[in-house]
């Protein structure tokens, strides 16, 4: 049985081992060509492969992509809907707004409703809450902000101050005219903050410039901060949709440009130097406004802040130069108050107002008490008007200004030190400024869609620093001025902006020569 | 300058300090050395304000008093004799003022007077616009009137760019106006360092023990200032403007064609604050170089030699200097009166300076 076994054992050892080798099976050894042809199939198979992998990747990024996009719109309308339901003044060009939105602002504070729950509770079991929050930011914070580039020719020279008025020229100026950050914080029942930094002329500290109102010297401007200014920091406090308390600093409710003071709020490249040279370019001062928003139709705002610095009046630009902000602090024992109302037509994209400014003690503020018998008050009175109906825009503002004690002031200041860095000219006791734009968007004649604006436009500015001056003062017609501006304005989705301008300027008299100058702007906003 | 009383007093110094055997110590807060060099360093201050700043104010005062009424007279008597003894006047009035911009700092500074009474350029068009105004040209008024609009140079305008048949009733009420504006001005220029509760030139003969001038140092550091103020300003602004630009209007001084004399006396005053002298009025006191000749008589005595070299080298600009910055010919001597001034200002603070604030 043994050698039975051992053999069959054997005979299967062998036969196993035989069927393993490529001997056991003669009939399925390829052909070369077979060979080939598998070979060929395999790399058709890995060809096919990569393409799909290739396809499959397309399709991943082109997806990944999609929801980018998505997620980038959810973005933006989660930061738009608290703007489009606050229907404070800075706004107000933004008139008729989609009510899809508004209802989801409404959503957005019912989800607010929970977290202060939530806030409240955590605050009753002892929690610390800010240091919580700060993980996740007791604020919604929302960057904005604009940037605001200038190119400019002119055909005159800088000095105004001679023989016929300014000689002629042919000069190129660039300029980083001013970069905004503005950072906006709100939290739970309507209590939030914004900063807003901006950054002139893309420097810092101090610069020189030549003083053409001083007979051309060269001076060094020392502002506070250089040329960088904190122009807003307030903590706000909205109530429901009627009010809102701000304490810190803001911009006044005085004039047009504190509320159009993006690039793409106003047409022309530059903002209207008739505003600009009457009264402090986009104002702010420190103190407290109450804004009441009493329908959709009428909204009522009161200020009471820092007044002006008479030390800082002059011929030139009258009391801009009185804005505060030589020194460390803000001098505010004279107050200023001022009030404004406004009337909205939202169907018709139409506002109106007028606003109102009373300086109680202009020379409170200076830097030392020597003006102490004088209170020289100053006195402004504004009407605006903002329009946006179907293709025309437009806004336009007039002011007129009185400073009492001018005389007072004026024969003080020119005894002031040259280290003060002011005028030391004479301020008249009048003031008045005007101007008004309109424009037409012709985008969709040229082939454009909706989210593109051109429009031509024209913008008229007229203002005179010596307005009826006192019978002691010379009444110099140098500082009566007359702009015509007229240009195309473009913008793409209310956002990038490119606008080319030609500007004319007329002294007041006909001895004085007549100065052009073309601007090329562009920027953003964000 | 290297002076015999220059001399004597540093011999003097030299005994005192060593009789003293170096036991005095300074508590001054001035300058390095012992009490005797304060006494020396003060004399130059003293002499600075009373031999230099205050007698030229006070020269300024009268010669604007004589302008006053060189021009009452004019109007009263508009002839050309008369005429030309406003011109005169307003010429003689013009010497002590250019000469007192070596010092602007103090009174005329803070309370404005140097716009005031030398506003340049004027223009034209806005004096022709006053004249042309219906405005009454009371002395108050032009008081109130933009510096541009008033002061020697708006007197220039009145009685050099007319003839004496042109001056009618407004010409002559603008400028007597004018000119009993700066005669008031200077009146106050002179007392504010000579008189008054507080006068300045008792606050600079005071340095070390006030805060305006913290230590004597500080005041001499203010002297030299002063100086390097105007050469700066006469080489590269009152010469270097109209001539670079080619622009008649920015000359100072270009309707009476008294630019050059301006210039020369604007480097005189700097002269005088150097030294402590005023030889026109016939004043030798102790100044600047004194106290370098004693580290250094060779600097000491180039400097004033430089500061002589720039009034020479203005003085030798074709005249009138207005139609000397338009003719090639004479822009060797421009640019030469320009590298004249700009060497003197290099030696002031970069030699001299270091050498005051050992």
């Amino acid at each position: 049985m043994k050698i039975y076994s051992l053999i069959l054992s054997t005979l299967g050892i062998c036969l196993t081992a035989f069927l393993l080798t490529e001997a056991a099976y003669p009939q399925a050894a390829p052909s070369k060509d077979e060979f080939q042809e598998l070979k060929e199939m395999i790399q058709e198979l890995k060809k096919e492969n990569a393409e799909r992998t290739a396809e499959l990747e397309k399709m991943k990024k082109e997806n990944a992509e999609k929801i980018q996009s998505l997620e980038k719109r959810i973005d933006e309308l989660t930061a738009e809907q608290p703007k489009t339901a606050k229907p404070s003044p800075q706004e107000k060009e933004g008139v008729g707004e989609d009510e899809g939105e508004v209802e989801k602002y409404t959503e957005e504070e019912d989800e607010r409703d929970i977290d202060e729950e939530d806030f409240f509770e955590r605050i009753n079991a002892g929690d610390k809450p800010y240091k919580k929050l700060a993980e996740e930011g007791p604020f919604k914070l929302t960057w904005e902000g604009y940037a605001d580039i200038l190119f400019s020719w002119y055909n005159y020279g800088p000095n105004q101050n001679r023989p016929g008025g300014s000689g002629s020229d042919n000069r190129l100026e660039f300029d980083l005219t001013r970069f905004v950050l503005e950072l906006e914080g709100e939290m739970f029942a309507g209590l939030g903050f914004e900063a807003e930094v901006e950054f002139e002329h893309g420097g810092t500290g101090s610069t020189f410039e030549i003083e053409y109102e001083e007979f051309g010297e060269y001076e060094q401007e020392i502002e506070k901060g250089g040329e960088v200014n904190v122009e807003e920091l307030y903590l706000s406090k909205k109530f429901s949709d009627w009010g809102k308390l701000k304490a810190g600093r803001f911009y006044l409710a005085i004039g047009l440009m504190s509320f159009l003071n993006k690039p793409t709020d106003y047409l022309a490249a530059r903002r209207p130097e008739s505003e600009t040279n009457v009264i402090p370019a986009v104002w702010d001062e420190m103190g407290a406004s109450f804004e009441y928003y009493v329908n959709d139709n009428w909204d009522l705002t009161f200020q009471v802040v820092n007044g002006l610095d008479s030390t800082g009046f002059g011929s030139l630009n009258w009391i801009t130069g009185g804005h505060q902000g030589k020194f460390e602090t803000i001098k505010a024992t004279g107050l200023a108050l001022v009030g404004r109302v406004d009337f909205k037509l939202p169907n018709y994209g139409l506002l109106v107002g007028t606003s109102a400014y009373y300086g109680i003690d202009t020379s409170a503020n200076r830097p030392k008490d020597d003006l102490p018998d004088v209170d020289a008050p100053l006195l402004l009175l504004d009407a605006h008007v903002i329009f946006e109906h179907g293709r025309w825009r437009g806004s336009g503002d007039v002011i007129w200004g009185h400073l009492w004690d001018a005389e007072e002031v004026s024969e003080r200041n020119k005894r002031l030190s040259n280290n003060l860095d002011v005028p030391r000219t004479a301020v008249s006791d009048n003031a008045f400024s005007s101007w008004g734009e309109i424009g037409y968007n012709i985008n969709t004649y040229v082939g454009l869609d909706h989210l593109h604006r051109l429009e031509p436009f024209v913008r008229v500015d007229y203002y005179d620093t010596f307005f009826n001056p006192r019978d002691t003062l010379f009444d110099n017609p140098r500082y009566e001025r007359t702009v015509f501006t007229g240009g195309l304005s473009y913008t793409f989705v209310n956002s990038i902006f490119v606008k080319l301008d030609y500007a004319y300027r007329m002294l007041g008299s006909d001895d004085f020569n007549g100065e052009s100058g073309i601007d090329l702007a562009f920027g953003w906003v964000y | 300058m290297l002076s015999k009383k220059g001399i004597l007093v540093t011999i003097v110094s030299i005994l005192f300090v060593l009789s003293c055997g170096g036991g005095g110590s300074d508590d001054s807060g001035g300058g390095g050395g012992g009490g005797t060099n304060d006494e020396f360093i003060q004399s130059i201050i003293d002499d600075y304000v009373d031999n230099v700043v205050i007698p030229t104010y006070d020269h300024l005062r009268e010669r604007s008093a004589t302008l006053r009424e060189a021009c009452e007279a004019l109007e009263a008597d508009p002839t050309e004799e008369s005429l030309e003894a406003a011109r005169e006047a307003w010429f003689a009035a013009r010497i002590p003022w250019e000469q007192s911009e070596s010092w602007l700092f103090g009174p005329v500074d803070f309370k404005g007077h140097d716009p005031a009474l030398d506003s340049w350029p004027v223009n034209r068009t806005d004096l022709d616009a006053v004249l042309s105004s219906d405005a009454e040209l009371t002395e108050e008024f032009v008081g109130n009137l933009d510096p541009t609009l008033k002061g020697f140079h708006t007197a220039e305008y009145l009685l050099f760019a007319f003839d004496v048949d042109e001056l009618g009733a407004r010409e002559f009420e603008y400028l007597i106006s004018v000119v009993r504006d700066i005669e008031s001005t200077s009146e106050e220029l002179y007392t504010d360092w000579a008189g008054g509760d507080e006068p300045f030139g008792e606050i600079m003969k005071g340095a070390g023990n006030n805060s305006v001038f913290p230590s004597q140092v500080s005041a001499l550091e203010q002297i030299i200032e002063g100086m390097s103020i105007i050469l700066d300003e006469v080489a590269n602004g009152k010469i270097a403007e109209p001539f670079d630009n080619q622009d008649v209007e920015a000359v100072e001084s270009q309707f009476s064609f008294n630019s050059r004399q301006d210039f020369a006396n604007d480097v005189r005053g700097a002269l005088h604050a150097y030294t402590g002298d005023h030889p026109g009025l016939g004043l030798i006191g102790t100044g600047l170089d004194e106290l370098v000749a004693e580290s250094d008589p060779e600097l000491a005595q180039r400097m004033e030699d430089e500061i002589n070299d720039a009034i020479d080298a203005i003085l030798a600009i074709p005249q009138p200097f207005r139609d000397a910055i338009l003719d090639p010919d004479a822009a060797d001597e421009i640019v030469a009166a320009q590298e004249a001034c700009r060497q003197a200002f290099d030696t002031l603070n970069n030699e001299v300076l270091p050498v005051i604030q050992q």
